[in-house]
Formats: C-alpha cells, structure tokens, sequence
C-alpha cells in the first residue's frame, strides 16, 4: 500500500513553526528562571542579559540555603505534614462517606447528597471567616496547622466524594454480594474488596491533594504566622523582601529569588517525571468534570 | 424473601448508611451549615474579632457596601475583568495549543510535554518568575522591547494602568490542564465524520468549523463559564502581584483579596466582610444559574 502524507510540505511548516513558536513563549518563563539563577547579584539587579555574563550559581545556591530565615527542610516536612494529614483524611473519610452513599439504602438519600453537592458553589471565603473566628477564640489557629486539616477528617471534600461514588456505584454487587454470603462484615468487606480495587481514585485524590497543598497559598497566608510553622508556599517571600527597608522602593535580588523557586519547585519536578501519566490522567480527569 | 425479614434488611442498611457517612453529615453540618448561617447571621452586625459586645446593624453593611464602598465596587470591578479576559485567554491560548496537538505529526509527545512545563510552577512561586520576566527596569520583556526602539516603557505589574493586564497575560500561561482536556474532547470527535468530510473535497478550516467546532462547542461554553467563576475566586496570584493589599494603587485588588484584608488584617472587621461575602455568593449563584440553564439548553439541542 502506498503511504502518503496527511499534510502538504507547506502545511507542515506551518505546523512546525506555530508548534515550536508556542514551545518557545511556554519555555521562556523558565528559561529566564535558570539563568537568572546563574547571575551575580549585581547583573541580576541591573542588567536583562539573555546569556548570563557571571556564573555565580553555587554561590547563589550558598547565600540561599545559609539565609538564617530559609530553613528549606523544615519548610519542606512541614508542607509534608499538612499534606499527609489532608490527603490521609480525605481519603478515608470521604471514601467511607461515597460507600455509604453508594451501596446503603436511606430515605432522602439522594436529595442529601444533592444538598451537599448545591453547597460546593458557596465560595470559601464565605465559610471562612466563622472558621477563622472559631480558631482564633479557641486558641486553636497556631497549634499543629490545625485550621488548615481537621476539616478533611470530617469528609467536606463533597467533590473527592463525589468521584469516589462514581467508582463505587460502578462496582458489580456480586462481589459484595459474595463477601456477605462468606459472611464478611460490611467493614471488612470495604477494607479487603472495595479499596483494592479502587487503588486509582486513591492516587488521583493523593496527587491532587499534593498539588492543592503545595500550591496552596491562602491557607498559610491565613494561619501560618510563626517562623518554625513556614511551609514552602513561604519560602520566596524572604528573598523577595531581603532588602525592603520601610516604604521607599527596594532592590529585590532577582538571583535569589531565582534560587528559592527552583528549590520550590524540585519536588512538582520529580513528581511530574515519576508519575506522569498518572499526573496527567488526575488533573484532566477532574478538569473534564469541574 | 418473607416481610419481615426484608424489614431487617432495609433497618441493617439504614444502619450502615449511618455509620459509612455519619463523620460526613456531622462535618457537613460543622464547616458547611454553621459557617453559612453564623456568616449570615454575622452580615447583619458590625462584629470585629476580639469585640466582646456588637451591635445588630440590619442591612447597613450591605447597604455601605452597595452605595458608598469605592473600594468594594472597584474590587469587584476589577475581579470580573481579571475573571473574563484571563479566562478567555486561557480558552484561546489552550484551544490553540490542542488543535495544534492534535496533528498528526512527528514529535507530538515532544510539544506536549514542552507546553505541560509552566504547570510545574508552584503557583506561589509564578508570581515571582514573572515579576522577574517583566521588571520594568531590568526585565527581559521590557529588554525586548527596548530592541524594538519602544520609547516608552511600560510598567508592567508597577503601574496602577498597566497591573491588571500584566495578570491577564501571566494568568494566560496557565493553559496546560484545560489544554489536555480539549485535546480529549478534540481527540473523541468520531474519525468518521472528517473521512466523509474529506472525501466530499472539505477543507482543514471548513472541517474544524463545521465538525469539530460544533461538536465541541458546548463543553466549550461550559468552560468560559467555569474558567470565570474560578477567575473571581482566585486569590494566589493577585496576593503576590500586589504584595497582599492590592499594589500599586489598589489596581490588583480582586474582590477575595479585599475580603481578606477586611476579615482578616487588622482591624478584623468580620461583620462588614460578611456582608461582602453574601454579596460575592449571590453573584457566584447567578452566573451558576446561567451555567446550568444554557447547559440543560445544549443537552435538549444534542438530543434532538
């Protein structure tokens, strides 16, 4: 058979210029960030060189990490922390709530969750200020990023229920019906049937979750006050204010600055490399539907 | 199955819908129902947070909000044309991008990785990537333009004229997940419809407007409205670009910037930031509305 091409030359070249140009205005940010990265504070905070004329990235590097204010580990395991308690959370109480609302019968079950679900358009700024008023009189608003988990304990992620429940009620019955008959409880039943075979809505909501924590930058800006409590999302700022004194203008060291977001942004780096395919298939899996 | 027995059953069902979703409903009642109803009830007084006494106030917050908060209508302004062009040019910039990856070429996987790549930014951290880039006085951006023999140079985030638009096009970069998902819509348009198209003699452009257009055209509209409602609640962004209150000028200040400084910077006026919040969800509600009736209009129009 013979094989042709789907495009003409000239619809090729086409295609290849428009697909490189836009390769080139996505990568521009980033290239920018690198080399302004490899610049002496002096070039950084005068000159738009496109090829740096100093190389003084290790240094940078240096100066960065040495900064008393940028504890980039504690930074780093806290972020962690508040991540593992959300994710944790959300995935097991949510996924108990979508089970329920799945495989068990109750009256008005249905307009409930569509109840629930309503309430997903108020915004959160609205649902946050009792919030943030009860955390405050309680004393509650420093201790252990409490504001920022404990209401993923208690399942108030209605969309993460939502998709669970759209994988549960696809579950074939028989498999349930089976454990009953052996007389498996409905816990155990949940536990050794329905989670393994749900390993991939868990992922998403772990890689979503890791991606809404680390970017999260209303939380931390809310509660997270004290120096030893700071999250990544805190990091750049120190650098970006490193020279601002009062009111007048200030010189921001661009070098720095450069420095702290490439560390901030290593670990998405090597998220985004391990996992891309799962990466991918979550954020576009949820962006289809809301 | 005997009456009784089957009345068991529906009583051990009850049981264990209750105990699978009883920590949701009570999560439900505690961060969903008593924050609309204590922020409601909160609306109508001039409440601060260490006030210990407060004085019932009725509608005059919404009423000052309304009819003499500048600031409020200027955030509110500015909230909704930072929602709509950013979000439109986030659908043309990701519209553009899957139509170009959905050609059949050599090195596809290439470009689409290469495109993902601004995601990988924290979106804490965007703010500064390109504060950097469009430094009016030393940033490439403006570099560039000097090469070009532009006199005078903008100021990009630094200006009170120029702040918003320099949002604007930094938001646009935020193309890679809703470019996936029109490549997916674009990639699940049957290959039957462009084999007949093609043999009829239709051209590229004729096929994309009469094949592809309209097929994807409702999930299409469907975003305009979402990529909106998620561009008046955005908060990231602006919070960097403007140092937090909305500099220079108050040129950035979106709509839950502004509620944060009431709520929450000092002097922690919560009665007054409720009130602006009511008013925010009424809007929200509204477009919400329309989303859903022009939605159930496309689904009636698909059907027949």
């Amino acid at each position: 058979m013979k094989k042709y091409s789907l495009y003409s030359k000239k619809e090729k070249v086409n295609l290849y210029f428009w697909l490189i140009f836009f390769s080139v205005v996505a990568l521009l940010p980033l290239y920018y960030l690198l080399i302004t990265s490899f610049k002496s504070l002096e070039e950084a905070t005068t000159t738009a060189t496109m090829i740096p004329h100093s190389f003084e990235l290790i240094e940078n590097i240096k100066f960065v990490l040495n900064h008393e204010d940028y504890n980039v580990v504690r930074m780093f395991f806290n972020t962690v922390l508040v991540f593992v308690l959300k994710a944790a959370g959300t995935c097991i109480t949510c996924s108990f709530a979508a089970y329920g609302f799945a495989k068990f019968r109750f009256p008005g079950k249905n307009a409930l969750f569509f109840v629930m679900l309503a309430t997903m358009m108020v915004p959160g700024e609205l649902l946050g200020i009792p919030i943030y008023e009860f955390m405050v009189n309680t004393g509650l608003k420093n201790v252990f990023y409490i504001p920022l988990w404990v209401s993923c304990w208690f399942g108030t992620d209605v969309f993460m229920i939502f998709m669970f429940k759209q994988f549960f009620e696809s579950l074939p019955m028989d498999y349930l019906e089976a454990a009953r008959i052996d007389g498996c409880g409905e816990f155990r039943a949940f536990f050794k049937i329905v989670v393994p075979l749900n390993v991939p809505v868990y992922t998403t909501v772990i890689l979503l979750y890791f991606i809404g924590t680390y970017n999260d930058l209303y939380g931390p800006a809310l509660y997270v006050t004290e120096k030893k409590d700071w999250l990544m999302a805190n990091s750049i700022s120190i650098f970006e204010n490193l020279y601002k004194s009062g009111s007048s203008s200030y010189i921001v060291p661009w070098n720095y600055v450069s420095v702290a977001c490439i560390i901030a942004m290593l670990p998405v780096v090597l998220l985004f490399s391990f996992m891309q395919k799962q990466f991918l298939e979550s954020v576009t899996g949820t962006g289809l539907k809301g | 199955m005997q009456g009784t027995s089957k009345k068991k059953l529906w009583k051990k069902d009850y049981t264990y819908f209750l105990l699978f979703t009883g920590l949701a409903l009570v999560g439900f009642l505690l961060f969903y129902l008593y924050p609309i109803i204590r922020t409601l009830l909160l609306s109508f007084t001039d409440k601060t947070i260490f006030a210990l006494s407060y004085d019932f106030k009725g509608f005059e917050n919404y009423i000052y909000a309304l009819t003499k908060d500048t600031l409020f209508w200027q955030s509110i302004k500015q909230s909704f044309i930072y929602a709509f062009f950013s979000g439109i040019a986030v659908l043309i910039t990701s519209m553009v991008l899957a139509l170009l990856l959905s050609s059949k070429v050599r090195g596809i996987v290439f470009f689409k990785t290469v495109y993902m790549l601004p995601f990988i930014i924290p979106s804490f951290a965007v703010g500064a990537v390109y504060k950097n880039l469009f430094n009016p006085y030393n940033g490439f951006v403006n570099e560039i333009l000097r090469l070009f023999g532009v006199k005078n140079l903008p100021l990009w985030y630094a200006g009170p004229d120029t702040a918003l638009l320099t949002m604007i096009i930094i938001s646009s970069f935020g193309f890679g997940v809703k470019m996936l998902v029109f490549l997916a819509a674009i990639q699940g348009v049957s290959k039957e419809y462009y084999e007949a198209a093609m043999v009829m003699g239709a051209s590229k452009w004729r096929r994309f407007v009469s094949i592809t257009l309209p097929l994807i055209s409702p999930m299409l509209f469907f975003n305009v409205i979402l990529i909106t409602i998620d561009g008046l609640k955005s908060f990231n962004l602006a919070f960097v670009m403007g140092n937090g209150d909305g500099w220079p000028s108050n040129s950035t200040l979106l709509f839950p910037i502004y509620m944060f400084k009431t709520a929450f910077n000092s002097p922690f006026r919560l009665g007054y930031a409720s009130a602006m919040a009511y008013i925010f969800f009424l809007i929200i509600l509204a477009l919400t509305g329309i989303q859903f009736l022009l939605s159930r209009f496309y689904v009636e129009k698909d059907v027949s």
